[in-house]
């Protein structure tokens, strides 16, 4: 083992670097907060592990599932791999988790380097490559968020193309180059795929190879290191502070396997161009604070709010380390810099409050309850695109289920037959749409109710003689 | 001297030195630069591609007038919907005005009052609206007596006029046509609240 080592260092001669970094001398105290970018680099090694997997069953296209038209192939290839594939879902849930997880921590990592006013010289450039990672970030979560091709993402993903048109002189060219075409389609799927695939990951990793060299360099900055601050006791990196570092990143790594262990990542009706189900846009989470400025500002302040702010707002990052030259870094003696920051915190918090509380109910659908539904025109469309992804051969005929007949529904399944002729208040099938059946789910499982007028349908066909017409 | 090192050059001479450290810089720029262009190229959607052809999307008879119906089409080739309000059975040839909307322009543009003509062709017999709000593309709904976005609350008449909300004008008008009985759309041509020109029928 030494004979190897020794035959590399003769070659490379690292070995003396990585002694001499893990020896070198630290501050006995340290907070956890000073491990948040570790943190940020173990989530994003989350993100790259779990997102090669994804890759090999994710399939970007959105063109028909042929067995179920309404649905995409990417759609579909979601499905299997939250249902199909062994540990499918924990993988999909690890990605989703972890990208929402990196956004707090890259954020909460920033905010605490601000506070400490750490991006002071000679950090000017680590400061820099941190503004652009946190975008790189926000990015990789935007593109990332439309792959799954359902209504939510569909439809944030509209809407948050469409803003590049306020973009100055090249707005419209800016939107059809990302779109594909003048509206969201499967262009700008394969688009965001290899964005998010390709392009930000070397991004993000050429940005953060920038950025560890230079703490690498020049050793975190602590308080201590502003002018007149008492000098602290130190020890060495290794074992001492590499252990706390272990700690907070074992911390991370519970909290990501605990929201990923306990809650499904969301997937909710396949995307409809049409959105004939009224489902109504909302963003991400973390864009709902552009979201909410929008409903307060007229037409013509949209290029304000949505191209002159945000770029005011990532100008000011950049610029910082330029502007806040002194030589303090107490926050105490940083008023009005700290001030400034904590407005414009408060009032992104304030925003997203009120856009969460605020979104608006779903309007009536334009789906309307039929007459005479049949088996083959109405109800069979409603079952392929909404149930047989489980309760089909595709979907290993969850409970015994096989939904993608007439004569699998007629059936029913392991608990006995699901429909009822003629009597809907007694069909499992329409009972289940509503969640009216004790021990059973409400479905379609993890997903909110169906449009009330395909519910209808539904029992409409069934007091109808549930025919195979 | 040793190869390598830089003699002491005054400032503007030409050495070779210097000569291929430029050269190096306008190669390296220029191959940046191919890419840059080619990938653009590449990914910008050709004028074909950005065309909308004349499509059926119904029969006359099949829509009601004044009941708003979203429609399935295909826009640039992918799919889309329009929103069809039929006003009346027939086209008027002898257009008189009578269906001549006036939108209103909100409070808030600082226009108000001011009554803008549309283009008249497209509240004839039928209106063509797209299905996105021409705020930020939000799919918006009938409501029987207009159009809402839910997104940022726009609303709109059922002539496409914009009354409330964000929205920076009307609905985004698609060209119509009837041939024997059918209705046909094809792209957009402007949006309400502008007077594009007849394009229809």
């Amino acid at each position: 083992m030494n004979g190897i080592v020794k035959w590399f260092d003769e070659r490379t001669g690292w070995a003396k670097g990585i002694q001499e970094y893990m020896v070198h001398p630290v501050p006995r105290l340290v907070s956890p907060l000073d491990f948040l970018g570790v943190a940020a680099l173990f989530l994003f090694i989350n993100q790259a592990v779990t997102g090669i997997f994804l890759a090999m069953f994710y399939v970007p296209s959105a063109a028909s599932y042929a067995p179920h038209p309404s649905l995409s192939m990417a759609y579909e290839s979601i499905l299997f791999i939250m249902y199909k594939v062994p540990l499918g879902w924990v993988v999909r849930d690890l990605h989703f988790w972890g990208a929402n997880l990196m956004v707090i921590i890259v954020v909460t990592h920033m905010l605490r380097v601000f506070y400490e006013g750490a991006y002071k010289k000679p950090r000017e450039v680590t400061w820099w490559a941190g503004v652009g990672l946190i975008l790189i970030t926000l990015a990789l979560a935007f593109t990332g968020y439309l792959l799954p091709w359902d209504q939510q993402s569909f439809w944030a993903t509209a809407v948050g193309t469409a803003m590049f048109k306020f973009a100055p002189f090249l707005g419209h060219w800016l939107m059809t180059l990302f779109q594909g075409a003048e509206f969201t389609n499967s262009l700008t799927l394969t688009r965001f795929y290899s964005l998010h695939m390709l392009l930000l990951p070397a991004l993000l990793v050429l940005l953060f190879a920038v950025h560890f060299t230079m703490v690498l360099k020049q050793g975190m900055s602590f308080i201590e290191e502003g002018e007149g601050a008492p000098k602290q006791k130190t020890v060495p990196f290794y074992p001492y502070t590499a252990f706390q570092m272990n700690i907070v990143v074992l911390a991370t790594a519970a909290v990501l396997l605990f929201m990923a262990a306990e809650y499904l990542a969301p997937l909710v009706a396949p995307a409809d161009p049409l959105n004939k189900a009224m489902y109504v846009p909302i963003p991400l989470w973390y864009f709902f604070w552009v979201y909410q400025f929008l409903k307060f500002i007229p037409y013509y302040l949209d290029p304000v709010g949505i191209i002159v702010i945000p770029g005011i707002a990532v100008l000011a990052l950049l610029a910082l380390p330029l502007l806040d030259r002194g030589t303090h870094r107490e926050a105490s003696r940083r008023k009005p810099i700290i001030a400034a920051g904590g407005l414009a915190v408060a009032a992104l918090v304030w925003l997203t409050y009120l856009g969460f509380v605020t979104v608006p109910t779903p309007l009536p659908s334009t789906l309307e309850a039929q007459a005479h539904p049949t088996f083959s025109g109405t109800v069979e469309p409603i079952l392929s695109g909404n149930c047989v992804s489980c309760h089909g051969p595709t979907g290993g005929n969850m409970a015994g289920q096989d939904f993608t007949t007439y004569a699998g529904v007629m059936k029913g399944g392991n608990a006995g037959k699901v429909v009822v002729p003629g009597k809907p208040d007694q069909s499992k099938l329409v009972l289940v749409l509503t969640g009216k059946v004790s021990g059973v789910p409400s479905m379609p499982l993890g997903r909110g109710a169906l449009p009330s007028a395909w519910i209808q349908d539904v029992a409409k066909w069934v007091q109808l003689g549930a025919k195979n017409d | 001297m040793h190869e390598g090192e830089e003699r002491a050059v005054p400032p503007g001479e030409v050495t070779r030195r210097r000569f291929l450290t430029a050269g190096m810089g306008v190669i390296g720029g220029v191959l940046g630069l191919g890419y840059l262009g080619m990938g653009l190229k590449y990914m910008f959607p050709p004028a074909p591609m950005m065309r909308t052809p004349w499509q059926e999307v119904g029969l006359v008879q099949d829509f009601t007038i004044s009941d708003a119906k979203l429609v399935p089409m295909l826009y640039q080739g992918h799919r889309d919907g329009v929103w069809v309000l039929k006003w009346s059975d027939s086209y008027d040839h002898q257009f008189s005005g009578k269906r001549l909307a006036a939108c209103t322009q909100p409070a808030l543009t600082g226009k108000a009052a001011t009554a803008e003509r549309y283009d008249h062709t497209n509240s004839n017999q039928f209106s063509v609206y797209d299905m996105h709000c021409p705020h930020l593309h939000c799919p918006f709904a009938s409501t029987g007596t207009g159009f809402a976005c839910p997104c940022h609350g726009s609303l709109y008449t059922l002539d496409g006029c914009h009354t409330a909300g964000p929205a920076p004008h009307g609905l985004y008008l698609h060209s119509w046509k009837v041939e024997a009985g059918k209705l046909y759309v094809a792209g957009i041509y402007g949006f309400v609240g502008t007077h594009m020109g007849d394009q229809n029928a």
